[in-house]
């Protein structure tokens, strides 16, 4: 299964929100990473086919997928940044409406939500209405009707939005399982998130991409540019400015500092093995 | 405050909605000022009410008529010679009984002095007794008054018209949905109750604005009204009395016509405030905009029922006798406050005073103190429903059920059914005598029938000789009343054969006498009036449960995901095929009750024969009366099939329920209950 993005454009009036993107998806999981106003929704959206791109085209296996119609439609799960849902209905009520949009057959449907709401762990509160769901838990039923039709292309927009840090390690794992046979284009900021289920990353910027590659290729160019400080209090602040900071924590009495610096800093210093979020504070600053 | 006003004003379709309603109330102000009713139109009237030779031209015209027609005369303000003949006459009967005043005012005075003197007021002591002394007094303060005959209809027709205050009500029904349910549903109420000076500042600026927005509505319309009426019919003077306006004779009040408009629009001031109260208070309680419409609709049927209550207190109460000052000052009356009998205007100034902090209390508790997210509680959530795959039961749920479809439509069947039993339903005896003659009519031969009518005829004309020999010759009445009382019993039957005799005569060559108080029921002017009606309660039901159908898939995110299941055409077309299943079940409880008690009652007689035999079809002589009725229900189902589709496309461009509500409802409830008014 390949998807293609052909120099895909999107333009509001004068604003450019995507400037040409072309790229090349296989089965596994693609971070998408950018700042705000990046330009990550308006591709998932066109991705899903809620937006129409200005120019350029979109095809799966060579073909164009707005002539595909409802096969293509057939094949996306989303799950989008914005929660949508009936407050009035229930999570068992609202994922057999998804089922009922997305044409199953009442037996696979019950079969799929029941292994679903199992693995979201919402089976106790099934028959509950969703008005009166944690924010944490929309989002996990929102997760279940973006894979309820298993679905070959799977994009997820802030998915780990309003989870516990043990709900979102269990998010990652659920999918880089899903993830063997689809395609799944996930949208974070917490790089966390992606990095370690990630099998390539895009970084968009202000419409375009600028920087596309795998874990080791990304991190490369960084290696012994990325420093581990300990400086004491005192030092904190001229040892901040130096270069770009990544993280800070405290050790004792002192300050742990991970900048980002092409030269040794001035301080006791140490080369670490850089990450994914330093190549994110790279492109985007810190 | 600013804010508020920009939630009120910030979405285009409200704001185009609002100027709508302006422009319609303002043509159809102009239309009552100048449409024709009985002939003629209060602007026939001002062109010709200052004209000295009145009585010599309703002579000439009479005389004309009775000679049998006369010759077209472009000169004639009506352009008919009967219309110029009843406007003639309305004329000259107004100046009468302004020239007739201070002999009018006398004779009352005597009529109220006759009746404490002849006990029938009760005793000296007594509330009744103490209530006549009071009104007596404030007749007596009208003695010396002398006014003198001048054009009043600008003012009457400007004092009586209610159009504008339905359009207000609609408008201030805007403000508070915006304002109050609008916020909790679009989810911006979590934001809003923390704030630094509290929720009671809130509250009072959220009512503020709907003060001030329901002030510049009123000054907005009523300036217009009063502009429209000044110009096309004129105020006259404004330093007469008002006692020379039609409809004010009885005013016991010694007000110019200025010193009336300055007084009404206080009361009329006083009544906003109390009604902007109790929007407010309606929809700070209502969770939904569909909940505070409902409200709104409840308490205006309340408002209506209190209004047309026995006890004056419970009229008092009610918002819409409220709003008619005009009813006040028209008349005096007294009403008793622990035994102290006080006037009509003090009685609307204290149940303003007691409704307003009600309703100003009610609002801030509702609007502070309750919580603003409460656990929802559905007691169907613990039922097996909702699983299956058929997106059609899906979407059929979402609108019976989510939308509150099938509760509108069962409350639209209660209220049918409650305004069809305030309607007199009882066979009368002039039914009963009818039927007979129908019964008769619908047998035998024509021959027979007219041999039975001339019969008839002639022995109603020797009961009202016998009538007339007795009169003559008898001095007695309680005498001539027994002696006359056979004939008398007799003769109830002749207006009813009356009808029947003429029905039966202006019947053409193939058509049949039919039994007509049934058709007339419902095809008559009573009937058309019933229509109305329902017409509106069908709008009413129709914008509800039809405005969230696409606008809350926007609202609540989900259109994205039936666009990305590329489900979104067959969600659509599901949703079009239930609105029109609404729209049709809708038509049925709103028209059928009517037909079915009346029908029931009078009987719907013939359906195979012509409909030209009825009178109230005269002008459809090509069909049968059941060809009729189905036109009738086609008229009907693809008016309300009409309306759903509207409402739909209303809700899938808006986008949002509350707008989509509004306009459906000025354009499907506010219409037909001003056409009413015509």
């Amino acid at each position: 299964m390949e998807l293609c993005f052909h120099d895909l454009k999107k333009n509001y009036g004068s604003k450019q929100a995507l400037r040409g993107i072309s790229v090349s998806l296989r089965e596994g999981v693609y971070g998408l990473l950018g700042p705000n106003g990046a330009g990550k929704s308006t591709l998932m959206n066109i991705l899903t086919g809620n937006l129409h791109a200005s120019s350029g085209y979109i095809s799966l296996d060579g073909e164009d997928v707005r002539a595909m119609g409802t096969r293509y439609q057939a094949r996306i799960g989303y799950l989008p940044q914005q929660q949508c849902y009936y407050p009035g209905f229930t999570a068992e009520q609202f994922l057999y409406y998804i089922a009922a949009l997305r044409g199953m057959k009442k037996p696979d449907a019950s079969r799929r939500i029941d292994e679903l709401l199992d693995h979201v762990g919402l089976s106790d509160v099934r028959r509950k209405r969703l008005s009166g769901f944690s924010g944490g838990m929309r989002q996990r039923l929102l997760f279940a009707q973006a894979v309820l039709a298993d679905p070959d292309i799977l994009v997820l927009d802030e998915p780990s939005a309003g989870l516990d840090p043990k709900q979102r390690i269990q998010l990652r794992n659920l999918v880089g399982e899903l993830a063997r046979d689809k395609i799944v284009l996930f949208s974070t900021h917490v790089v966390s998130d992606v990095a370690y289920i990630g099998r390539r990353f895009l970084f968009l910027s202000d419409g375009a991409l600028i920087r596309d590659g795998s874990y080791a290729e990304l991190t490369k160019p960084l290696a012994g540019k990325v420093w581990e400080l300990r400086v004491p209090p005192e030092q904190l602040e001229a040892a901040s400015c130096f270069g770009t900071l990544c993280a800070q924590s405290r050790a004792g009495e002192d300050f742990l500092l991970r900048v980002l610096s092409d030269t040794r800093p001035p301080f006791p210093a140490e080369n670490v093995t850089p990450s994914l979020e330093d190549v994110y504070l790279d492109c985007f600053g810190g | 405050m600013r804010y508020e006003w920009k939630k009120l004003l910030q979405r285009r379709p409200i704001r185009l909605v609002l100027i709508g309603l302006f422009l319609l109330n303002a043509t159809l102000f102009y239309a009552r000022c100048t449409v024709r009713s009985g002939g003629f139109s209060p602007a026939d009237a001002a062109k010709k009410y200052d004209r000295a030779d009145l009585a010599a031209e309703a002579a000439q015209l009479e005389a004309c008529l009775q000679a049998g027609g006369c010759p077209e005369d472009s000169g004639l303000v009506t352009g008919d010679a009967a219309a110029e003949l009843a406007l003639d006459r309305a004329l000259l009967a107004e100046k009468e009984a302004v020239a007739q005043y201070p002999d009018y005012l006398r004779s009352l005075l005597a009529e109220i002095k006759a009746r404490l003197q002849a006990g029938f007021s009760g005793k000296p002591g007594d509330w009744e007794y103490r209530a006549q002394k009071a009104v007596l007094a404030r007749y007596q303060r009208l003695l010396p008054l002398r006014p003198s005959p001048s054009f009043g209809e600008g003012i009457a027709v400007f004092s009586g018209w209610f159009g504008s205050d339905m359009i207000l009500l609609l408008a201030l029904l805007t403000a508070g949905l915006l304002l109050f349910p609008e916020e909790r549903t679009s989810g911006t109420l979590l934001l809003l109750r923390s704030t630094r000076y509290g929720r009671g500042r809130l509250f009072l600026q959220k009512l503020t604005t709907m003060l001030s927005f329901g002030f510049c509505a009123l000054i907005l319309l009523y300036g217009t009204d009063a502009a429209i009426s000044a110009v096309v019919l004129g105020f006259g003077s404004l330093a007469r009395p008002i006692q020379t306006v039609p409809g004010f004779l009885s005013c016991p009040a010694p007000l110019t016509v200025i010193g009336y408009i300055c007084m009404a629009g206080l009361e009329k001031l006083l009544w906003l405030t109390v009604t902007v109260c109790a929007a407010a208070f309606l929809c700070a309680w209502a969770r939904r905009p569909m909940h505070a419409v409902l409200f709104a609709a409840g308490a205006s049927l309340l408002s209506i029922f209190l209004g047309s209550a026995r006890l004056p207190w419970l009229q008092c109460l009610s918002l819409s006798t409220q709003s008619d000052p005009s009813r006040r000052w028209s008349a005096c009356r007294m009403l008793n406050l622990f035994g102290l009998p006080i006037s009509e205007q003090t009685a609307f100034l204290l149940c303003c005073g007691l409704l307003l902090p009600c309703f100003l209390f009610g609002g801030w508790f509702a609007f502070c103190r309750r919580d603003t997210v409460t656990p929802s509680r559905g007691p169907l959530s613990g039922l097996p429903i909702g699983r299956h795959t058929c997106l059609g039961r899906h979407e059929a749920r979402k609108l019976l059920l989510g939308s509150g479809g099938a509760v509108l439509l069962l409350l639209l069947l209660a209220a049918e059914y409650g305004l069809c039993m305030q309607l007199p339903h009882q066979v009368t005896d002039y039914e009963r005598y009818l039927r007979g003659y129908s019964a008769e009519l619908s047998s035998g031969s024509d021959e027979e029938n007219r041999a039975f009518l001339d019969a008839e005829a002639a022995r109603f004309a020797k009961l009202q000789e016998e009538i007339d020999f007795y009169e003559a010759r008898c001095s007695d009445f309680s005498e001539l009343q027994a002696l006359t009382a056979k004939q008398r019993r007799e003769l109830k039957a002749q207006p009813a054969f009356e009808q029947a005799d003429t029905q039966y005569r202006s019947l053409r060559p193939g058509e049949l006498y039919v039994h007509p108080t049934a058709y007339q029921r419902l095809f008559g002017p009573q009937g058309i009036q019933n229509d109305l009606w329902s017409t509106a309660l069908l709008g009413l039901v129709l914008s509800l449960a039809l405005s969230p159908c696409f606008a809350r898939e926007q609202e609540t995110g989900v259109l994205t995901l039936q666009k990305t299941a590329g489900a979104l055409g067959r969600a659509t077309r599901s949703k079009r095929h239930l609105a029109a299943g609404l729209a049709l079940s809708a038509a049925i409880a709103a028209y059928l009750p009517q037909m079915a008690i009346i029908g029931g009652t009078y009987g719907l007689a013939r359906l195979y024969a012509p409909a030209g035999g009825l009178p109230v079809f005269s002008a459809v002589p090509g069909l049968r009366i059941w060809q009729v009725f189905v036109v009738a229900w086609l008229a009907r189902f693809a008016l309300s099939a009409a309306e759903a589709l509207m409402i739909l496309a209303l809700s899938k461009r808006l986008r949002s329920t509350v707008v989509t509500m509004l306009i459906s409802m000025a354009l499907f409830v506010l219409l037909p209950i001003l056409l009413l008014l015509f």
